[in-house]
């Protein structure tokens, strides 16, 4: 009983304590419901000691039992150690710290950056092939949603108003009327959705937290 | 004679110069033409902690914002001083919020009073006022301007009790079909049959994300759907603070369905916090062990086509929900089914049929026609100008 109570009633104190917060601009409760916030940040920090060990754990088990494309399991874990190495030391050391100049600098501008810089480019070409899927025109809907993409990427483009006349006027109002009326449609039903989520959790009536 | 007169040209000469100087000199000391602002006067800022005051003031006359290089603004607790400068603004405004802000942190307490000056500079000049009156910020422990917010939230919380009490008395809630969560079934036997595994990822923003919280829920559901079926899962997670929450919710998915020897530590598999290395992590799971099913529910960003075009290219069956919407055309092109927005937060009712979770769905439904009447009233009034109804709702 207390099992089930107790998660319950701590989900209820502090998710009342954060909606009541938005209403109450009083110092005094604004300071608590902050503090709360601070306390959450430190969980948190926390979490990356457990998010470190899943890390280790997960490759080495992989390392272990010579899973499939098991040696890209030994780069993880060797480049997790040496950047958090080099991230721990003592800036004094010469070879420490995150500030410039330093191997961890110098590895996350000159590694991870362009690592992550690649990932992000290759969304043209996703995007570009998901386009491709998306714009084949098979039913009714289809070749609506083609033509009005055309429509919408011609205007897009300085070109596109000399290529098709009236297709930048067209676009903007595709853009802020059409578009703007669906988007809004989802906002508010997600909008919805998420209040009575949380409204669900604070009461404990959703419980993705504890055990039944 | 001559020389006399040159004498006294030269003296000439150098007196003008030195009368401009003495002219410059005599501003400088207070003997300006520029005239103090006028009409000072200070309010306390509603609906705050008691720890702003607004300033406002007149320009006297004759003098215009072209005029003047700035506007300073001087506080004390004393009306007799000393006065401490504590913001300064462009000529053109005439109001001033003394509140502690990035650069401002002298915050006004309720505790004290204050008066105020301002100061009028031209650039070599300035001409300060006389003091306010004193002013005691106020404590306001209601915000009055969220009054409308609380009411349509107090609505929104008696009908959802109304209907979790009518649907546990038996009243009947229709929910209409939705694909994605039927599919939820099929495609963890699809994988079965296949052999393979089915991968489940909560998205990539941290716990406190309501979506978050709420994929768990989901997850919970799978969790019992794969262990029935004997089929391995893959949780990948994109922030550690969601790692805890994911171990904890497959372990009891496992256990509800009877089967806790099946759970195994390295189901949950934690990526990064960095959004395109837990994309390119979770790719290449997706292209290594090729899951016959990617469920993907919870908050997306821009990795979302990533992963699922990836899937598509492995051929797995591809379920997506998210409440953030500029990334549903992504998923809807790019998966099999599509949870849109509220249909995401749909899924525990619909899945459990459980009547205190239908009827939270019944209220959001019925705040939606709420919300359809508020716009359709607002249009016909603004178009005929009226604008009390727009005013009345805004934050």
């Amino acid at each position: 009983m207390a099992r089930r109570s107790i998660p319950t009633m701590i989900a209820f104190f502090f998710g009342a304590m954060m909606v009541i917060n938005y209403f109450v601009p009083w110092g005094w409760f604004s300071d608590r419901a902050n503090q709360v916030q601070e306390w959450g940040l430190i969980v948190v920090a926390f979490a990356y000691i457990l998010g470190a060990l899943n890390v280790m754990r997960v490759h080495g088990h992989k390392v272990q039992r010579k899973d499939e494309d098991w040696r890209f399991s030994i780069v993880t874990i060797i480049t997790m150690i040496v950047m958090l190495t080099f991230g721990l030391l003592p800036e004094a050391w010469g070879i420490g710290g995150m500030e410039k100049g330093s191997p961890f600098l110098w590895m996350f501008d000159n590694m991870y950056v362009p690592m992550m810089a690649t990932m992000y480019s290759l969304l043209a070409f996703f995007i570009a092939s998901a386009a491709f899927r998306a714009f084949k025109v098979r039913s009714l809907e289809a070749t609506l949603l083609a033509v009005t993409a055309v429509i919408v990427m011609i205007g897009a483009v300085p070109l596109g108003g000399i290529l098709l006349p009236g297709s930048m006027e067209l676009r903007t109002w595709i853009m802020e009327t059409l578009q703007n009326v669906g988007k809004r449609g989802i906002m508010i039903g997600v909008a919805l959705g998420a209040i009575s989520t949380s409204l669900k959790i604070i009461l404990g009536i959703e419980r993705p937290y504890g055990r039944d | 004679m001559l020389r006399a007169r040159f004498t006294y040209i030269w003296l000439i000469l150098l007196l003008i110069p030195a009368m401009g100087l003495a002219q410059i000199q005599i501003g400088g000391q207070g003997q300006s033409t520029l005239k103090p602002a006028q009409n000072v006067e200070v309010s306390d800022v509603p609906n705050d902690a008691g720890d702003a005051v607004e300033i406002s003031w007149e320009l006297p006359e004759g003098v215009s914002a072209d005029d003047l290089i700035r506007v300073r603004i001087y506080r004390s607790t004393n009306q007799s001083g000393p006065f401490e400068q504590v913001g300064t603004v462009p000529p053109l405004t005439n109001s001033y919020t003394d509140e502690a802000d990035e650069e401002n942190d002298y915050l006004v307490s309720p505790k004290e009073t204050y008066f105020y000056k301002v100061g009028l500079y031209d650039g070599s000049y300035q001409a300060m006022s006389a003091a306010s009156e004193g002013i005691s910020p106020q404590i306001s422990f209601f915000n009055w301007g969220r009054l409308n917010v609380f009411i349509i939230l107090g609505i929104y919380f008696v009908l959802t009790l109304y209907f979790i009490r009518a649907s546990r008395k038996g009243r009947e809630i229709y929910i209409r079909t939705l694909p994605g969560l039927e599919a939820l079934e099929e495609s963890v036997g699809r994988a079965t049959e296949m052999g393979k595994p089915v991968l489940y990822m909560p998205g990539i923003d941290e716990a406190n994300n309501i979506q978050t919280l709420y994929s768990m829920v989901i997850l919970r559901y799978v969790t019992q759907l794969v262990a029935e079926y004997e089929t391995p899962l893959i949780v990948t997670v994109g922030k550690a603070f969601v790692v805890p929450l994911a171990e904890e919710t497959v372990r009891q998915g496992y256990m509800d369905a009877g089967r806790p020897d099946l759970y195994n530590q390295d189901i949950v598999r934690y990526y990064s916090d960095e959004q395109f290395a837990a994309a390119a992590g979770v790719s290449g799971v997706i292209l290594r062990e090729k899951p016959a099913t990617n469920i993907y529910l919870g908050s997306f960003y821009a990795e979302s086509l990533i992963l699922a075009e990836t899937g598509f290219l492995t051929g797995s069956i591809q379920i997506a929900g998210t409440g953030n919407i500029h990334q549903l055309p992504f998923f809807v092109v790019a998966c099999d089914y599509t949870l849109i927005g509220e249909e995401f937060y749909a899924a525990s009712a619909y899945l459990s049929d459980d009547p205190k979770l239908l009827g939270p769905l019944k209220a959001a439904d019925w705040m939606k026609i709420l919300a359809i009447g508020f716009i359709g009233i607002g249009a016909i009034l603004e178009t005929f100008g009226i604008h009390l109804f727009s005013q009345l709702l805004q934050i």
